[in-house]
């Protein structure tokens, strides 16, 4: 489902060249749920940036279903985000003034969804992150776990084929980090979706099939986690 | 003191560096601001040292003058102010335009003199660099001599000998030039030396003044005080002249156009609230976008007060940028103002002197006080707000929305508490016309304004919580736009209200404009009557340009077969009460027959046509009533040439003279100012003769001889209108420059919403929303404070329009019919939108292009 060949990325820094991937090359099966982890500056979001479309590798090939990321325009990128990746971020970013249905229906919102549909959808995805009765609260109403719960929600509203989760516990509570993962887990296996979950939690990580430490933008180690998708899938 | 430097230096010198556009739009704003400000003030005080240099040109050494507007002073009054004891000099002149018939377009103030009395009170440079007359008599020996100012040669390539044509009132006649004058000095520098000097007799013969001067000048006594010369000569000259000191005509002259002046003030009165609002926006902004940066200082130990203080001193430091470009800008609008200023008082008043436009000290202490002032009030408020935030909430890394408290009990207990103060002035005023209380009225206006202004943004969440209520119905780009709007709404508030306060005040003028036309059409159809062509000598419409014409052309014009009536008025300008009003003297008969419409606001038509013909009473203005604070019952005490007269107001007339004017009858006129000729000859087609037939014949037949203006009477009332228009010409430029601060004020709160909205930017792209709606977001979201905006100031604006309009009588002295410019209102909130959309884009397109990943890393 996804791809990284041989991707290379360096950021400048004042007059240092930090190289957060360096000849990075990946293969995650559709369904899999792959943990990244490794320590701060390693490359583990500028991975997930990638394969988002928010950023471009200096060189090497990233691809989405078999789609070059590179071939693709800035608005190709975006539809690919809007109807086939979602996102989710360690602090949530949710929007402030919507309410938690609001927030879940604004990808539908800006592909034209019909309201009817859009709905439907919203309720489905609510309900499935057991958020369904906070859905008239404003993010400034809820709980972390219940922020990131609605966060998961938008992401899994566009029924994605991939899911990008920037240390999605980072900013929770053990117990509520844990829900939260067992949560992603579940739809994720149910759903069939390919998850790349970034995190520096060791135990965070184990919720994934594979586990792969990056450390100075390369894969240092990478190892099975003994669940498989077929475990995940029954 | 040394840290607070240091402080500035690191943190907010390399906040504005950071934020160029930003500071550039700040600082632009402050400039408009202050710009507008320095060109009213400059405009002001140059007009007020024209006046009295202009005054000190014409006058002279004169220490008092004898004068009795158009209709002059009698030749004989000169020898009896000669016998007066120790009077200095005695100087009459004449005075008036006259045209070049040979040189199309060129106007020349002439002046008769009596060469030998008035070099003691005027300076007439010969030009050293020209061949001069040494003797004067030789100039005087012939009565067509004329000199000439160097700079009028020059510009003609015309020389002493040569003969040219000078049309005026007695028609075309030859004159020789046979000196030339230093158009630099003297009287010569009014009109840039398009000034002719001519002997006083000749001149009375030009102008047809016969037995008549237009005024006698007296200079200085060496023996006697001017203050016991004047009192000695307004008793001497009692009924058939006025004696003044010349100071005073400066002192007419700006009394005459004090209402010009008010609209002039309250345009940079609205121009001053707004250059305010947009500073305040500026600096709350830039607070409120540093409220982590604000939070991080005080969680190191900077203090609530250090950080006020910090603030301030940079808004010192941006009030000081906007007044560096500010000043200059607003010299370049004086210029401009002061262009089309002094041109419309030259032709409706008198020559004013043409001032360089330079800048003064007060002026730009004027500025400098505004932009520093403003600054600091704009920056306070937000940072006493930001320094009650709890660093830690401020540190919290969410997206930030702000907070808003309802005013709305507060404003309108404001506005109530206004309005009654309003109310009490507008009562005070009543019972004493000449008190403070009408500018009073004006402030109060102002501020109910303000108030009414500050309500915008309720309006505006109300339209923004419908939307959210119906997104399902809307697209991506409205909700985005309205939910943009509602998470920086503080900022985008001050906005609507400016819009609402320029819009109010643009819509505030067209109403007046509207009404002034509604009014014009009004009145000049009573006005003109049934006539179908104007004949007047001049190269303009209205009295002020045109030049008397002989009874006998009215009698040469009735005769001509295809003429059915014909309506002779004569209009002069004569001194009442200090001040210049006009008499108009016109047959009875043609109001009597209906040929002519009167539009009386107070008394019996027939009763008060009776006492015009029987001489014994006058119809006034309306303008004239409340000029003078005269109405019908009052005597009217006036100096003629044969003595003085009194005469009942019979009636209140609404007409067009911008002066006032005393209608009497034309038989008495002409009896009692030994005045037969005539201003106007006015005159109706018979049926079925052919109207540019008629204007043909008089033009082939007198036109040359009298230099005729012959011109339909549809075109003249359009040329009344645009008179009329001129009127309000001052304000129309600030309203201008009123429109493009709002409107920068809002590129600059949209450009300051997307550095705020960073990271929501970036959440939105990051789940799907593409450039373009991002950037249309914008565009909708600036569309939407300019609807509110716009329709708010539409509506507010209807309100002002209304009270100004129910002012015009204390500025103007007439009352005008209501009418509101609905087109005007429905283009100008279209066009609000449009604009406000358009002004949206540029913060749209850098909101589109910022970095995804940057951006959800934007703190």
């Amino acid at each position: 489902m996804v791809r990284l060949d041989r991707v290379v990325k360096t950021y400048r820094s004042g007059r240092t060249d930090l190289h957060a991937l360096d000849g990075v090359t990946l293969d995650i099966a559709a369904g899999e749920f792959l943990s990244i982890v490794g320590p701060s500056g390693s490359g583990k979001s500028t991975l997930l940036h990638l394969v988002g479309g928010l950023d471009a590798p200096d060189s090497g090939e990233v691809l989405v279903g078999g789609r070059s990321l590179a071939e693709m325009s800035d608005d190709e990128l975006t539809l690919l985000r809007r109807r086939r990746v979602g996102l989710v971020f360690q602090f949530f970013n949710l929007l402030p003034t919507m309410t938690a249905e609001e927030n879940v229906g604004l990808p539908l919102l800006l592909d034209g969804t019909p309201a009817s549909e859009r709905r439907e959808r919203v309720e489905r995805a609510l309900r499935k992150v057991l958020i369904w009765d906070r859905r008239h609260h404003t993010p400034d109403a809820m709980s972390g776990g219940e922020m990131q719960r609605v966060a998961i929600a938008r992401a899994l509203v566009i029924e994605p084929a991939v899911l990008l989760a920037d240390e999605p516990t980072g900013n929770l509570d053990s117990r509520t980090g844990h829900e939260i993962l067992e949560l992603l887990r579940t739809t994720a296996s149910r759903e069939r979706q390919t998850v790349l979950m970034v995190t520096h939690d060791a135990s965070a990580a184990e919720y994934g099939d594979r586990i792969i430490t990056l450390v100075d933008g390369r894969i240092a180690n990478e190892r099975r986690t003994g669940r498989t998708l077929a475990e995940a899938a029954s | 003191m040394f840290a607070m430097i240091s402080a500035l230096r690191q943190i907010s010198l390399r906040h504005l560096r950071h934020h160029k556009l930003r500071t550039v739009l700040t600082v632009l704003g402050i400039a408009l601001g202050v710009s507008a400000i320095v060109a009213i003030r400059l405009v002001n005080e140059i007009a007020a040292r024209s006046f009295e240099q202009s005054v000190a040109a014409v006058a002279g050494a004169t220490a008092l003058q004898i004068t009795n507007g158009d209709a002059g002073v009698p030749e004989e009054l000169v020898d009896e102010v000669k016998a007066v004891r120790g009077i200095g000099t005695v100087a009459p002149t004449v005075q008036g335009f006259v045209t070049l018939p040979d040189l199309p377009g060129e106007r020349v103030y002439l002046l008769g003199v009596d060469l030998l009395a008035d070099r003691d009170v005027r300076e007439y440079q010969p030009d050293p660099d020209a061949v001069r007359v040494d003797d004067p008599l030789v100039f005087l020996a012939k009565a067509n001599s004329i000199a000439l100012t160097r700079e009028l040669m020059a510009a003609h390539a015309l020389s002493e000998g040569q003969t040219m044509r000078v049309q005026s009132g007695s028609g075309v006649q030859e004159l020789v030039i046979r000196a030339t004058i230093d158009g630099r000095t003297g009287p010569s520098r009014l009109f840039g030396g398009r000034v002719a000097v001519m002997d006083v007799f000749a001149a009375q013969r030009l102008f047809a003044q016969r037995g008549r001067f237009t005024q006698i000048d007296v200079a200085q006594s060496p023996t006697r005080s001017t203050e016991e010369l004047q009192q000695e000569l307004t008793a001497l000259t009692a009924g058939r002249a006025i004696v003044e000191r010349p100071q005073r005509r400066g002192e007419t002259l700006e009394r005459l156009l004090a209402g010009n002046r008010s609209a002039f003030t309250l345009g940079a009165a609205l121009a001053n609230v707004l250059g305010l609002y947009i500073v305040f926006n500026a600096m709350m902004v830039a607070v409120t976008q540093r409220r982590r940066e604000i939070a991080i200082l005080r969680s190191t130990g900077m203090r609530g007060r250090e950080v006020i203080r910090l603030v301030m001193l940079e808004a010192l430091l941006l009030g000081a940028a906007g007044c560096a470009l500010g000043i200059p800008l607003g010299n370049l609008f004086a210029r401009t103002l002061w262009s089309s200023y002094r041109t419309s008082v030259s032709d409706r008043f008198l020559p004013i002197e043409q001032i360089d436009v330079t800048l003064t000290a007060s002026a730009v202490l004027w500025g400098v006080a505004f932009a520093l002032l403003t600054s600091l009030v704009g920056a306070l408020v937000p940072t006493r707000q930001a320094i009650r935030v709890r660093p830690i909430e401020a540190l919290r890394n969410t997206v930030a929305i702000d907070a808003v408290k309802p005013i709305a009990t507060r404003l309108t207990l404001a506005a109530l508490a206004l309005l009654a103060a309003r109310t009490t002035a507008g009562l005070l005023q009543a019972r004493r016309p000449d008190g403070p209380f009408a500018t009073a009225r004006q402030v109060l206006d102002l501020g109910l304004l303000v108030v009414v202004s500050l309500g915008a943004p309720a309006l505006l969440r109300r339209v923004l919580r419908l939307l959210v209520r119906h997104d399902d119905r809307l697209g991506g780009v409205t909700t985005i736009a309205s939910r943009n709007v509602l998470s920086h709404f503080r900022r985008v508030s001050t906005t609507s209200s400016a819009l609402l306060v320029s819009i109010a005040g643009a819509i505030g003028v067209a109403t007046v404009a509207s009404s002034f036309e509604a009014t014009f059409r009004r009145v000049l159809a009573a006005e003109f009557g049934r006539t179908d062509v104007g004949v007047s000598s001049g190269t303009q419409v209205g009295p002020a340009s045109a030049k008397p014409l002989p009874d006998s052309l009215v009698d040469l014009i009735a005769a001509l077969p295809e003429v059915q009536n014909v309506d002779p008025s004569r209009w002069v300008k004569v001194p009442y009460g200090g001040l210049l009003t006009y008499v108009v003297a016109r047959d009875t008969r043609v109001y009597r027959v209906g040929y002519r419409g009167l539009n009386l606001v107070d008394g019996d038509r027939d009763a008060a046509l009776d006492a015009l013909e029987a001489g014994r009473g006058a119809i006034v203005s309306e303008v004239f009533a409340r000029r003078f604070h005269k109405g019908r019952g009052d005597v009217l005490e006036l100096p003629t040439p044969s003595g003085p007269v009194a005469l009942e107001i019979v009636a209140v007339h609404s007409d067009l003279t911008d002066l006032g004017a005393i209608y009497v009858d034309r038989a008495a006129y002409r009896r009692l100012w030994r005045d037969d000729k005539v201003t106007f000859i006015e005159l109706s087609i018979a049926t079925g003769a052919s109207r540019d037939a008629v204007m043909n014949t008089i033009r082939s037949r007198w036109g040359e001889s009298y230099g005729l203006f012959v011109v339909p009477v549809a075109t003249l009332v359009r040329e009344y209108e645009r008179i009329a228009a001129q009127a309000l010409f001052a304000i129309y430029p600030v309203i201008l420059i009123v429109i493009a601060i709002a409107l920068l004020g809002l590129v600059n709160a949209l450009l300051a919403a997307v550095l705020e909205g960073v990271r929501q930017m970036g959440i939105l792209r990051a789940i799907g929303a593409t450039r373009r709606q991002l950037a249309l977001s914008f565009m909708v979201e600036a569309a939407l404070i300019g609807a509110v905006g716009g329709v708010a100031g539409v509506l507010t604006g209807a309100l002002v329009g209304y009270v100004w309009v129910g002012e015009i009588p204390e500025l103007f002295g007439m009352s005008f019919t209501h009418r509101y410019p609905l087109g005007a209102m429905l283009v100008g909130g279209i066009a609000t939108v449009v604009l406000a959309a358009a002004a949206g884009w540029i913060p749209g397109r850098a909101a589109g292009n910022l970095n995804v990943r940057s951006a959800l890393a934007y703190e």
